[in-house]
């Protein structure tokens, strides 16, 4: 942590002058590189002052400077300067800990020195990310300390998702309490039996009858009761688990690609099946469960001690030794447990791994190698789960021995009681079954935590998910409109990490109807480019407009329902062509359906399919080639008819042959419709109007072929260099 | 055809190595140059000048001076070091120096402590810079071993952190590590 009226009498006494604009400190030396240091950097109107250990080290007059750059390290990250000169200086150095910081800071040493910073936003930045209550660091991103969160406040948010069935909650929890009390009545019938009618000098056998019909009625309201709560539970608790994993599946359904890209599939999957269970079971059964159990501990406790508190201090004398045996076990087993769940994690990926790439393994003859390593996991996996059972298989009758302990204190004592005449038959019974009833809630209670944590674990998965800020969330008066297919790029930069810019400065105009090819190398920032018209990124600075709209005020679904994207990786989802067709306009009738297949040429094979239209494809499907799946996927694209098409590298992995062919349906379905085109090869774009030719994420060249032929510049050299090696695989 | 054998199949690659011999590392303002002898015959300039240079370890887990790739400022190798020791004092130096700046691995000796909490796992460990606490996300993930045993770490921030291999470790680091390894 940094206090920020401490580094700036720091960076006065070090010998700043001037009204100081923008302070933030650093760690790394750039003196000495292994070490960290006391770094300041303060910069005035007309200069920056870069302070280690209390004294300046370098300076930078502001005017000489063009440009503040950030630049990443391994574990660390850097501000370079750029003089007007051409050459770049290290400014400061810090971990990476100060990278979403220096991002910031650099956006306000540019505003700084354009003259646009404004005295009443970031005066001052200072980093520093830790939590104020444990010091731990936080998460990014996250302003709530996983360490300190307040667990109370996960409950509180679980009961008000589960709002809608607190009557059967509630009522589910009152026949917990109803079977815990039915079940105290029965001891005292048995032992009313016992002393009145069985050991009695003359029963009466109307009363006897009685008794029996008691405990026999009894019985029955106990089990009316849990059967009763049992189908409240599963009604309420099937609703929540519902609601629950809707909400989970919708909030990540509407994240931005980042944040999804963020997590693993398999993690997301789990939160929204296993961990949306595991919260769902504890509201509707572990809460009640925890609530008879406090209620029959108390309530029995409360008899026994009435009744006779040496015989109630000898039931419970066994349990403090109890809980802190339990205690440690629970450390003991976590830590087998953890070791389990890892063994067969990556047993599991073995099997993946294998699996996966089968044709692989098959091709190098690598089956023994992957025999081997499979056999070696698994028999770490098997030597784990002998430790973890072995141990849980001798603790636990020792522990459930420890708990019974108590039982033979009470047989002497009860006993001794009977033998000396101060207790009857039917008060012993009464009493063991009291002991009996303290017990079972005693054993179960060592489970209570394991439960809270497990659910702790899984609600704050859910909530991560819930409480993840969605940064390309509607306006509320996003605009919904018709699209034309007017493209501008205007002065737009983005990047995915703040060190490395994708996309810099690049504007440029499309018009209505224009195919469009974009091309570059690999890694040059294209399909980021058409990522940023389908919104799926937000500029970092700058803006994408169609039709002279903004695309940050335009509603998605408006927007997106407007495009048509034929990738290169084509994915059909499991169910019929008909289906997979359909999937883009649920509504569509036959006859689109039909007509947008035989416009992308994807009909002649269809009829010829066993099952036409109706044929299953996808997983356990039946296999298309890769020309025909291109041939679904544009189809798909074409029944939106799309005011822009957008075609990532739609062709490059079809033959030449079904290339061409799939290459003329399309050009028939790009006119008049504004498209953007990537390809490598760059013949594919021989019908493109203009081409956009990026280089290291800026707008190198942009017009028509012809013009950009007569440059001599990337595109030409691109030409040229495909044209050679044609004339290289011709010979 | 015949199956390649190793030495052709390097010939084939034609890896240009930087040696003493080949090249001088100099330091130009904040960062490192090089200039490489020149075998092309389209020039007649003895050596190529890059004013600046970026050193990047090829095999990070597993040797710190050896195998350097270098690269200019659009990201193109020029060569690499195969050997650091090999050059003289100076130049070692250099190399080195440069190296430590491009890379910040905290030093780790002995480990605090280690808790778990809603799918975050919170460290605290003396390091050579002093105590320092750390988040991973996914420990699964986070924790690195060396082919010589060295653990590396890396938290939820990029930060890096080492630690010696776990047999040379104090018995307390060993029992709170053993679990993630």
């Amino acid at each position: 942590m940094y206090d920020l009226k401490e580094i700036t009498d720091k960076a006065v006494s070090a010998g700043v002058l001037g009204d100081i604009k923008v302070i933030f400190p650093y760690d790394l030396s750039l003196e000495k590189q292994t070490l960290l240091c006391e770094g300041i950097v303060a910069a005035t109107d007309s200069t920056v002052y870069v302070i280690e250990n209390s004294e300046i080290v370098r300076t930078f007059e502001m005017e000489s400077i063009s440009e503040f750059e950030l630049v990443s390290g391994i574990g660390c990250i850097f501000i370079e300067v750029k003089r007007n000169s051409g050459e770049s200086e290290i400014m400061c150095r810090g971990r990476g800990t100060f990278a979403n910081s220096f991002t910031k800071i650099i956006g306000d040493l540019k505003a700084l020195k354009n003259g646009t910073l404004t005295e009443d936003v970031h005066k001052y930045v200072v980093t520093g990310n830790a939590c104020p209550k444990c010091g731990r660091p936080l998460i990014i991103g996250s302003d709530t300390c996983g360490n300190c969160s307040d667990k109370g406040s996960y409950v509180r948010r679980i009961l008000k998702i589960a709002s809608p069935w607190k009557w059967q909650i509630i009522i589910s929890v009152l026949l917990y309490f109803a079977a815990a009390f039915s079940n105290l009545l029965l001891p005292f019938l048995n032992k009313v039996l016992v002393d009145d009618y069985i050991n009695a000098q003359n029963p009466v056998f109307v009363g006897f009858i009685g008794v029996i019909l008691s405990i026999f009625a009894a019985n029955v309201i106990v089990k009316v009761i849990v059967v009763v709560r049992n189908l409240i539970v599963v009604s309420a608790g099937a609703g929540i688990l519902v609601k629950l994993r809707q909400m989970t599946f919708d909030k990540i359904q509407s994240l931005s690609i980042a944040k999804i890209y963020d997590k693993t599939a398999g993690s997301l999957i789990h939160r929204v099946s296993s961990d949306t269970e595991i919260v769902g079971s504890f509201i509707t059964a572990d809460f009640g469960n925890i609530a008879q159990t406090i209620v029959m501990l108390v309530t029995v406790g409360v008899i026994l001690f009435v009744y006779d508190w040496r015989i109630a201090l000898l039931v419970l004398c066994p349990l403090p030794l109890i809980l802190i045996l339990n205690r440690k076990i629970m450390q003991f087993l976590h830590k087998f447990f953890r070791l389990t769940w890892t063994t067969t994690s990556k047993a599991d990926s073995v099997l993946h791994d294998t699996f996966s790439g089968i044709r692989v393994v098959k091709s190098y003859g690598m089956e023994q190698r992957e025999i081997k390593r499979h056999d070696d996991i698994s028999a770490k996996a098997r030597d784990v789960s002998i430790k973890t059972d072995s141990f849980s298989g001798i603790i636990m009758p020792v522990m459930s021995f420890i708990l019974g302990i108590g039982e033979f204190f009470i047989l002497y004592y009860v006993g001794n009681m009977i033998l000396k005449g101060r207790m009857t038959l039917g008060e012993m019974s009464q009493f063991s079954a009291y002991v009996s009833l303290i017990y079972d809630p005693l054993r179960w209670i060592s489970n209570i935590p394991r439960i809270i944590s497990r659910t702790g674990t899984s609600a704050a998965k859910i909530f991560e998910i819930l409480d993840e800020e969605n940064e390309i969330a509607d306006k509320e008066d996003a605009c919904e409109f018709k699209i034309d297919g007017e493209i501008e790029f205007d002065d737009v930069s983005f990047s995915y990490d703040p060190a490395s810019p994708v996309i810099k400065h690049l504007s440029a105009s499309i018009k209505k109807g224009e195919m469009i090819g974009i091309v570059g190398r690999s890694g040059v920032g294209k399909s980021t480019l058409i990522n940023l018209v389908m919104r799926m990124y937000d500029p970092s600075s700058g803006s994408v407009k169609i039709d002279g709209h903004d695309l940050r005020d335009m509603s998605q679904t408006c927007l997106r329902s407007q495009i048509g994207v034929v990738l290169q990786e084509t994915y059909l989802f499991s169910g019929s062509v008909y289906d997979n067709i359909r999937y883009a306009k649920p509504d569509a009738t036959l006859e689109e359906v039909i007509s947008a297949s035989k416009l992308a040429g994807a009909h002649k094979f269809i009829v010829k399919l066993p099952d036409g239209y109706n044929t299953k494809v996808g997983e356990k499907g039946y296999t298309l080639s890769g020309g025909e799946r291109q041939r679904v996927s544009i189809a798909r694209a074409l029944l939106r008819d799309p005011a822009i098409l957008i075609l990532d590298e739609a062709t490059s992995a079809l033959d030449t042959e079904t290339e061409k062919e799939v290459q003329d349906v399309l050009y028939e379905l790009t006119r008049n419709r504004t498209t953007l085109a990537i390809a490598h090869r760059l013949s594919t774009l021989r019908n493109a109007d203009r081409i956009l030719v990026l280089d290291k994420g800026t707008l190198a060249e942009f017009g028509s072929h012809n013009e950009l032929m007569k440059q001599h510049g990337i595109y030409y050299g691109l030409i040229m260099a495909q044209r050679q090696m044609s004339r290289i695989s011709k010979k | 055809m015949d199956l390649i054998n190793d030495s052709e199949l390097i010939r084939a690659a034609g890896i240009t190595y930087l040696t003493p011999e080949t090249c001088l590392i100099k330091k130009k303002g904040d960062f490192l140059s090089v200039s490489v002898k020149n075998n092309s015959e389209e020039s007649d300039e003895s050596f190529v000048s890059y004013d600046r240079v970026n050193l990047h370890r090829m095999f990070p887990y597993d040797s710190e001076y050896k195998y350097i790739s270098v690269l200019d400022l659009d990201s193109v190798e020029i060569g690499i070091i195969k050997d650091v020791s090999v050059f003289d004092a100076d130049a070692r130096e250099l190399i080195e120096n440069e190296l430590h700046r491009k890379y910040y691995v905290c030093r780790l000796h002995r480990i605090e402590s280690i808790l778990d909490r809603y799918g975050y796992s919170y460290w605290k460990a003396e390091s050579s810079d002093g105590e320092v606490s750390f988040t991973l996300r996914d420990t699964y993930s986070s924790i690195l071993k060396s082919s010589d045993g060295e653990i590396f770490i890396i938290d939820i921030d990029g930060n890096r952190y080492d630690l010696p291999p776990f047999d040379s470790l104090d018995k307390k680091s060993k029992k709170l590590i053993d679990i993630y390894l």
